[in-house]
């Protein structure tokens, strides 16, 4: 009976979907039929489809999860992504655990932006909404035309089997259920900023009246961004079972690219929004950053580039989908190149040595990096097209580049808040550095004495840290003491207000705090990992660096979809357990290793377990120093972020209350 | 008494020749995982031999332990799999006509991105910029005008 109604609730969210395709053309046509017919009435339409497509796309959305939920494996979806044994939890998130429904989700999230900025934007540039609605229009009618024709995700399948397949084992993880969505939250936020630049270079729209707002959009994205490579890095320690977060793997680098394009944005839109220039170059950064976006879902979607991602390979869409990026960005690169220049910077640079400058090296440096991970990820593939060599460029290429480029983006890091806008104080600034390179100096110093000068990465990184934090924390000290002067405030009271008064400023600052946090752990687990790959009978003992660790034997277990055998260990050092599992899933033939982690704030103990030969198993142990460091910097990084965009929240409230005590007093 | 010196000696002489062939072991064990790093495991799709848990990244793993116990060098043990595999192989590519442009364009561009920002900001450093355009556009302006006419 159940699968009854659900058979007609597919069908209705098959129909809404349909229905939202025709909704997000007219979307996207609307301002242009207004100017055609001059019906200056049509506008309005592109705005208010934003709000009916968004519900259109949800209901096709909650059609599809409410398809998983009752096991409905008439859909060819959720017979393919899941099965009665499945636990709810990933039930849900079977949404995303496919192909299709990945790429369904993304649309559905791109509605809800356009959604939400056709809310903002009423009250606040009701002029140039109509055509920002357009450009979102056109590219939600883009995917939704890959996701109706070529992988619909409502697709039915006939006769229905008794039985789903199961999702796929690796994604069966909490980590892979928040992963996706909050990637997809980053990727396709910078398709706001987009539609915006689009929308100013078609309408000749002053840049100082939308600048502002694409930054609250732009900072929106990158700390989504931010925050699913940083759970995709803890996706793939726990459960990956390599020891390690992050591979330089093709569809890593995919994300990383739009995320060093977009720090390098939000970095350069606060000197347009302080010193009037740069219009130009933010607009080139907006498109590329939004452009990396959709490269890295085509690298992703494709299946092109060799990755352990390529679970949804699918080369008929990826054809589609590298059409499709093409037309968007030759546009979008076309109408830069044509009207890119409208609105010329109004001030000029006083000195090469000044706030901005440092605004601009950081730029440099983001997007040299940032096109070092192109070349590096796309060349193997060109190198292959072109001439048939094969080559491959992995870790060991993007370590030696990108650590150099990284120690480099700190020093910038520490400079430029000190540097003043306009015309830097050289002799106020030396005063200033001189303690903060003392201390960083002390701090290599010390690393080299405590580790010896194994690395020169380590002292270096460490240095380099310390001195960023030390100019950071004298930077507040200073703002407080000035403060205390002049209120003759206590110092907690001074404190409070001088950072609750800049939230953007001091939020940035927590921001750098959360990165040096995350080099930190980078440094310590990047360079000072040990591993061993042994074969263990119960009861030997095995030790990788200060850890002995004593293997006890194995269990056989069983979880909700599959059996596992366990592996019984015990660290001697703290006397706690480890089980990590060799798991085999119903429907699947595939083992798949689930590493076990006993986690101290200085070091990781990470186990897998392997295959038994002849009574012995095969033990894969690493010690991981400081990896907690890596996911501590980036929920600071987090907070940082929201504590910076609550000075919007702020802001707004005070005016909301201004012009509410003006319109009582009137 | 004597038995105890019987027993400190045989530890002080056993001790050394174990420690001596444990140190042994772990250095061929670094070296081991030094050298499958930087070697890819060839049916997987973007992992290391040292990462990889195929069945083959184990065998080549092991080949590497042999060769390393056989005394050969870890540059000897990479040529082995380049001659065997070709450049694919390896993770970090060489410095050849084909991989030479990965490692020139960091340094192209950084130089070049860097050049031109110097330049643009040193020559905008000292030209005088242009008034600034008036803050209002041309139907702003007549719409101030229209409204201080009719006041």
């Amino acid at each position: 009976m159940l699968s009854g109604v659900s058979l007609n609730l597919i069908e209705l969210g098959h129909f809404a979907a349909y229905l939202a395709f025709f909704v997000a053309i007219i979307q996207a046509l609307a301002p242009l039929a207004a100017r055609v017919f001059k019906a200056p009435g049509l506008r309005t339409l592109s705005v208010n489809a934003a709000p009916l497509l968004f519900l259109l796309t949800t209901v096709g959305a909650l059609t599809i999860v409410y398809s998983l939920l009752t096991n409905n494996f008439s859909v060819l979806y959720v017979a393919s992504n899941s099965n009665t044994h499945l636990p709810i939890f990933y039930k849900v998130a079977a949404l995303w655990g496919g192909h299709r429904g990945s790429l369904y989700l993304w649309v559905w999230i791109m509605t809800g932006y356009t959604a939400a900025v056709a809310h903002h934007g009423r009250s606040r540039y009701p002029d140039r909404l109509p055509v920002i609605m357009a450009v979102e229009g056109a590219l939600i009618a883009g995917f939704y035309g890959l996701v109706l024709f070529l992988s619909n995700p409502f697709a039915r399948l006939f006769p229905i089997p008794p039985q789903g397949q199961n999702m796929n084992p690796l994604l069966q993880d909490p980590g892979m259920v928040i992963h996706p969505p909050m990637l997809y939250m980053g990727y396709v936020g910078f398709s706001i900023p987009f539609s915006f630049a689009v929308a100013a270079l078609l309408t000749n729209w002053k840049s100082e009246l939308w600048i502002g707002h694409t930054r609250r959009w732009a900072l929106f994205a990158w700390g989504f961004l931010t925050a699913g490579i940083i759970f995709g890095a803890w996706w793939s320690y726990y459960v990956l079972g390599w020891g390690g977060y992050w591979g330089w793997d093709p569809v890593e680098n995919a994300s990383f690219m739009p995320w060093l394009m977009g720090t390098a944005l939000i970095h350069s839109i606060s000197v347009q929004e302080r010193r009037r220039m740069l219009h130009t170059w933010n607009i080139f950064l907006i498109i590329t950053t939004f452009a990396l976006s959709l490269l890295g879902t085509f690298l992703v979607r494709s299946g092109v580039l060799a990755s352990v991602h390529a679970f949804a390979a699918a080369p008929g869409q990826g054809i589609y989908l590298l059409s499709f990026m093409m037309v968007v960005l030759t546009l979008a690169f076309g109408l830069f190149l044509v009207k890119g220049g409208y609105q010329q910077a109004e001030e000029s640079f006083i000195s090469p040595f000044s706030r901005e400058s440092m605004f601009i090296w950081n730029n440099v440096i983001f997007t040299v990096a940032c096109a070092s991970v192109l070349l590096g990820t796309l060349y193997p593939l060109f190198l292959q097209a072109a001439t048939g060599a094969r080559i491959s460029v992995g870790p060991p290429y993007f370590d030696l580049v990108m650590v150099p480029i990284f120690l480099i983006m700190l020093v910038v890091m520490a400079i430029g808040p000190l540097v003043s806008w306009r015309k830097a104080n050289i002799a106020k600034l030396r005063g200033r550095l001189l303690v903060p390179a003392l201390v960083g100096v002390a701090f290599a110093s010390l690393v080299v004495i405590v580790w010896g000068p194994v690395y020169w990465t380590a002292p270096v990184a460490v240095g380099l840290v310390a001195f960023v934090a030390t100019t950071i924390g004298a930077n507040v000290f200073r703002a407080v003491a000035q403060r205390r002067k002049q209120h003759h405030e206590g110092l907690a009271r001074a404190f409070l207000a001088t950072v609750l008064g800049n939230r953007r400023h001091y939020g940035g600052m927590v921001v750098h705090m959360g990165i040096l946090v995350m080099v930190i752990g980078l440094t310590g687990s990047g360079l000072f990992a040990e591993s061993k790959l042994v074969m263990m009978a119960p009861g030997d003992i095995l030790q990788v660096a200060h850890e002995r660790v004593r293997f006890d034997g194995t269990r056989n277990i069983k979880g909700p979809d599959y059996t596992a055998v366990q592996g019984l260990l015990t660290i001697l050092n703290n006397g706690a357990h480890l089980r990590p599992e060799q798991r085999v899933f119903f429907g699947s033939s595939m083992q798949v290793e689930r590493p076990s982690v006993n986690s101290t704030p200085l070091r990781d103990v990470y186990v897998d377990i392997g295959d038994q030969h002849n009574g012995k198993w095969e033990i894969h142990l690493f010690v991981n120093p400081l990896v907690n460091f890596i996911w501590t910097g980036g929920g600071i990084v987090i907070a940082g972020l929201a504590f910076s965009l609550s000075d919007y929240v702020r802001r707004r409230r005070q005016v909301l209350a201004t012009s509410g005590a003006v319109a009582s007093h009137s | 008494m004597r038995r105890w010196a019987w027993g400190v000696l045989l530890w002080a002489w056993l001790v050394p020749s174990m420690a001596a062939t444990v140190v042994h072991e772990s250095v061929i064990h670094r070296r081991e995982i030094a050298i499958a790093k930087k070697l890819r495991c060839t049916v997987c799709q973007a992992e290391s031999l040292a990462v990889s848990q195929a069945g083959i990244a184990h065998d080549m793993r092991r080949l590497i332990r042999e060769k390393l116990r056989a005394g050969q060098t870890p540059a000897e043990i990479r040529a082995y799999f380049v001659k065997r595999y070709g450049d694919y192989i390896l993770l970090k590519p060489p410095f050849d006509p084909l991989g030479a442009i990965l490692w020139i364009w960091p340094f192209v561009l950084a130089a070049g991105l860097g050049g031109v920002a110097f330049v643009v900001m040193r020559r905008r450093a000292r030209a005088p910029m242009p008034p600034p355009a008036p803050e209002l556009g041309p139907e702003d302006q007549a719409r101030v005008e229209a409204l201080t006419r009719q006041e």
